[in-house]
């Protein structure tokens, strides 16, 4: 150290050499650290609780229910299969396969006239055709037995008539024979759909 | 208290007054001087197990205090006013030739980090490289700045008259 140091360390000395006395122990400083130390801790276990409770918060609302629906929609009738379903067709013995069975079964000479829109199985199992020459010829199937009557046949060519039409019948796996027209309570269901 | 780490009560108790002393030259007011060393005390009772396992507790210590001398200069109150005129001057006491009040007003006049240069390296007696550790300065800076505060407090007490051979 230089002079001119020597001599500033000495001017400096002087400054401190009326030091006044000490206020206190240590004590108050060990309760300064302590206070420090409980806030740091505070502090750092703040700092940790942050990102749990935010995580928390987050998983307690992330799995939140949908918004519900403001109105209740309608519940709908469970959906029941329907054989039919797109179909137009008869559940029953058609009457173009007996038409279609009578008509070629029919001796020559005999024929059937053009078929009314309204031709259909009547409630007692019978169809009225009608004839070209006049007169219709009427068909009964029930009871696993066919029927054919008509004014312009004899008793053979009816029963020929009418085994053609038993075997269309048996072929379409003997249906029933649905009659046409409003039948029963299901009908009034279909139309409304 | 009971809850002292191992070793602290005694080390506080030794070096208490030697950081009081260092505290007063770099702030002037023997009050502040207690404030600032309680507050470097304190850290240092957070992390005494740690700054003594390190081996560097005097250099922590004295890292914390001009620290905290720094930053009461940072903010914007501070108890320490320089002025041009010291508001009382105390007449010369018993060994005192008014050699205290031109050093207080010359350490008054020095930036508060040219003034922890004095400090640090002709009182504490640290070396260029330690002062320049605990400022967090280069060593470069560290011997200019106290070349020109040297130059300045020799200044001031030599038109005092205070240094030998100086005019009054």
């Amino acid at each position: 150290m230089t002079v001119h140091e020597e001599e500033v360390r000495a001017a400096l000395a002087v400054l401190v050499a009326n030091e006044p006395g000490l206020p206190s122990g240590t004590a108050d400083i060990e309760r300064r650290g302590t206070r420090r130390r409980v806030r740091r801790r505070v502090a750092v276990g703040a700092l940790a609780a942050v990102p749990l409770l935010a995580g928390a918060v987050a998983v307690a609302v992330w799995p939140a229910a949908p918004p519900r629906q403001v109105a209740q929609l309608p519940s709908s009738p469970p959906a029941v299969a329907d054989p039919n379903a797109g179909s137009q067709l008869a559940i029953g013995f058609p009457v173009g396969s007996a038409v279609d069975a009578v008509s070629d079964a029919l001796p020559a000479g005999v024929s059937l006239a053009e078929l009314p829109m309204d031709v259909g199985w009547r409630t007692d199992g019978s169809l009225a055709l009608p004839l070209s020459r006049g007169g219709e010829l009427t068909l009964t199937v029930g009871n696993g037995t066919c029927v054919v009557s008509a004014p312009h046949l004899n008793v053979a060519q009816a029963e020929a008539a009418a085994d053609a039409v038993c075997a269309a019948w048996r072929a379409a796996g003997s249906p029933p024979v649905v009659p046409a027209g409003p039948a029963g309570p299901e009908q009034p269901e279909l139309a409304t759909r | 208290m009971s809850d002292a780490p191992n070793g602290f009560r005694e080390y506080a108790a030794a070096r208490r007054g030697a950081l009081r002393r260092t505290a007063y030259l770099l702030c002037g007011d023997w009050y502040l001087a207690d404030d600032l060393v309680q507050d470097a005390l304190a850290g240092l009772f957070v992390r005494w197990r740690r700054v003594r396992a390190g081996g560097e507790v005097d250099p922590y210590v004295r890292r914390m205090l001009v620290n905290g001398y720094l930053a009461t200069h940072r903010r914007g109150w501070r108890r320490e006013l320089a002025v041009a005129d010291l508001p009382e001057t105390a007449a010369p006491g018993h060994g005192d030739d008014g050699t205290r009040d031109v050093l207080l007003r010359a350490l008054s006049d020095l930036h508060p980090s040219q003034r922890a240069v004095v400090v640090l390296r002709y009182w504490e007696d640290l070396s260029v490289e330690q002062t320049a550790t605990v400022l967090g300065c280069s060593t470069g800076n560290v011997k200019s700045q106290a070349a020109r505060g040297l130059a300045h407090l020799r200044a001031a007490l030599g038109r005092s008259g205070a240094l030998e051979g100086e005019p009054a």
